[in-house]
C-alpha cells in the first residue's frame, strides 16, 4: 500500500440553517481546499461526496461549476460518519494505486430524514421514540454512576468546547459559555442541558489527498503535506452483554488504528473527537486509554485535555462547539488537523501536533477513525 | 404523564429466540438471528410478560418524541432477557420492579411499579 497524504484542506464556517443553497456551501470550501493543495480542478482523478441530509446526486451540480472533469463522482452517507468514511475510502484507493489526487468534500444542510431502524419496519420495541439525547443522557447517568463522574465534569467537558470554538472562526457556537453557565441551565433530558448538545447546522470542508507520486509530479510542497498513517472503521456487533456499543467500537478503532500506524495512545498529541454530547468525550477518552483507568475526569479537570496540555482534546471546538452539519463533520475534524499540525491554528494553536488522532461515531453503530502524522 | 389502564395485567410482548444459538431479540428477528443468520423454522417466536427491573430512569425536561413533558423513561432489564427504554410512571427508581402496561389510547407500554406482584 502507497503512503497518503493530505495536500490540501478548507472549510465553509458551520452556522445555523439559512436560505443558501448547498452548492454556494460546499464550494467555497472546495475551492479554498484546492488552492490550499495548489492543485487544479482538472488535476483532480476522483471526487467523494459526503452527504446525509441533502437527497439524491448533489455532487454534479455543485461540482460543475468548478469546470470541466470526467473523472469518477462518488456520494457517501454513513450517517455521523459520512466524512470520516470518505476520507477513508479516499485514503483506499489512494493506497492501492488506483488514483494520485483525490478530492473528499462534506456538505449538508439540516433535514429530518427517516433512518433504517425507523424504515425497516421489524415492529419496533412499543415504548416511545428515543431520540439520541435520551440515549446519551441515559449513558450519562449510568456512567456517572459507575465512573463516579459529575455534571460539574460534564460541564467542564462543554465549556473547554464552547471555548475552543470561540476561537474558531469556522466554528457554529461564537460565545464562551462558562461551566457555571452550563451548570445553571435548565437540564433537557437527565443532566445533559443544551450547551452540552452539538448544533446541526449547515456547512462544508474539503480536502485534497494525494500520493507521493504526485506531491512530486505536481511540485506541491510537501512540508505542508500531513500524512494519514492509518484509517479504520469498526461496526457494531450485538454481544448480548451490557457493554454501551458506541465505546465498545471505540476501544476497537483505536487499538486498530494505532496498532496500524505503529503508535500508542501515549504518542498522541491532539484528539478530535466525536462529542455529539458531553458525556461522550470522557466516555471515549476512557475507551482511548488515554488516561490510567479511572483518571480521566481528574486528568480533564487538571486541563489535560485543554489546548496546550498534555494531549489538547477538539482544539476545533469539537461537536459541541464547533458543531455537527452531519455530511462535512469528519472532514472538517482533519481539517482542524491539518492546520493544527502545520501550525496554521491562529490563536487556538496547540502546542505541538506530531501524531493525531481524528475519531467519529455514526448512527449503526460505526466508529470511523485515523491516525494523522507529521514528521 | 401518560395513564394506563386500570386493572391492566403485565403487557405481553413479541419476541424471538434462535432455536440454533439462544440469540433473544425484542423486536423478534423475523427476517434472521443477528448472531448466526437462522431465519424460518429456526427462529421462535414467543410471547414475554413485561416486567422487569430498572437499571437507570431519567427525567426528560423537554417534550421530545411526541411527549408531554416533564416524564421518566427508565431503561428496563425485562426478567425475559431483553433491555428496553420506557416511559415509567409514578414512584420509579434504579432497582424498582416494574411490569409494563398498554397505555389505554396508543400501543405503548408504560412502566408502573410494583412489588409483591400487587401496585406499590
Ligand atoms: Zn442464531
Amino acid at each position: 500500500m502507497r503512503d497518503v497524504f493530505i495536500v490540501g484542506a478548507g472549510i465553509d464556517a458551520y452556522r445555523p440553517a439559512s436560505d443558501r443553497a448547498y452548492a454556494d456551501i460546499g464550494l467555497p470550501a472546495i475551492r479554498m481546499a484546492l488552492t490550499d493543495a495548489g492543485v487544479a480542478w482538472g488535476g483532480v482523478e476522483s471526487t467523494f461526496v459526503s452527504t446525509a441530509l441533502l437527497g439524491v446526486a448533489v455532487g454534479r451540480p455543485m461540482l460543475r461549476h468548478l469546470g470541466i472533469n470526467a473523472a469518477p463522482i462518488v456520494h457517501v452517507e454513513n450517517a455521523s460518519a459520512s466524512g470520516s468514511s470518505a476520507i477513508g475510502l479516499a485514503r483506499d484507493k489512494i493506497a492501492a494505486g488506483l488514483a494520485d489526487v483525490v478530492l473528499v468534500v462534506g456538505v449538508d444542510k439540516p433535514a429530518m430524514l427517516p433512518t433504517g431502524q425507523e424504515l425497516v419496519g421489524d415492529g419496533a420495541w412499543p415504548g416511545p421514540a428515543a431520540p439520541p439525547i435520551i440515549l446519551f443522557a441515559l449513558m450519562a447517568e449510568r456512567l456517572s454512576r459507575e465512573y463516579g463522574w459529575t455534571r460539574e465534569d460534564l460541564a467542564r467537558v462543554a465549556a473547554k468546547n464552547h471555548a475552543n470554538a470561540s476561537l474558531n472562526p469556522a466554528a457554529q457556537s461564537k460565545r464562551p459559555v462558562s461551566q457555571a453557565d452550563i451548570l445553571a441551565a435548565p437540564p433537557i433530558a437527565g443532566m445533559l442541558t443544551k450547551f452540552e448538545c452539538c448544533p446541526v447546522g449547515e456547512g462544508g470542508a474539503a480536502v485534497v489527498l494525494a500520493s507521493s507520486d504526485a506531491i512530486a509530479r505536481l511540485g506541491l510542497d510537501r512540508d505542508r503535506a500531513v500524512r494519514i498513517a492509518a484509517s479504520v472503521s469498526v461496526t457494531e456487533v450485538h454481544n448480548g452483554g451490557d457493554e454501551l456499543a458506541e465505546i465498545e467500537i471505540t476501544r476497537q478503532a483505536t487499538d486498530e488504528v494505532l496498532d496500524r500506524a505503529g503508535l500508542h495512545i501515549d504518542d498522541i498529541d491532539l484528539v478530535e473527537l466525536h462529542d455529539a454530547f458531553s458525556i461522550e468525550e470522557l466516555a471515549y477518552l476512557d475507551a482511548m486509554g488515554i488516561s490510567a483507568p479511572g483518571r480521566v475526569a481528574k486528568d480533564a479537570r487538571a486541563g489535560h485535555f485543554d489546548i496546550g496540555g498534555r494531549c489538547a482534546v477538539s482544539a476545533s471546538g469539537g461537536l459541541i462547539g464547533m458543531g455537527h452539519p452531519v455530511g462535512p463533520t469528519g472532514i472538517g475534524q482533519v481539517v482542524e488537523m491539518v492546520r493544527q499540525m502545520r501550525g496554521e491554528a491562529g490563536s487556538r494553536q496547540h502546542t505541538r501536533t506530531r501524531a493525531g488522532l481524528v475519531h467519529m461515531v455514526g448512527l449503526g453503530a460505526v466508529c470511523v477513525m485515523h491516525v494523522l502524522t507529521r514528521t | 404523564m401518560a395513564q394506563a389502564e386500570a386493572g391492566q395485567s403485565p403487557a405481553l410482548l413479541t419476541m424471538s429466540r434462535c432455536r440454533r444459538d439462544g440469540t433473544l431479540a425484542l423486536p423478534p428477528d423475523r427476517r434472521g438471528c443477528r448472531t448466526c443468520g437462522a431465519v424460518g423454522e429456526d427462529i421462535e417466536i414467543l410471547e414475554i410478560a413485561a416486567t422487569g427491573i430498572v437499571l437507570d430512569v431519567i427525567t426528560v425536561h423537554r417534550p421530545l418524541a411526541g411527549q408531554a413533558a416533564p416524564y421518566l423513561l427508565g431503561e428496563v432489564r425485562l426478567d425475559a432477557g431483553p433491555v428496553v427504554k420506557g416511559i415509567c410512571v409514578g414512584e420509579v427508581a434504579r432497582g424498582s420492579r416494574v411490569e409494563g402496561r398498554f397505555v389505554s389510547e396508543r400501543s405503548q407500554v408504560c412502566f408502573h411499579p410494583v412489588s409483591g406482584g400487587r401496585d406499590a
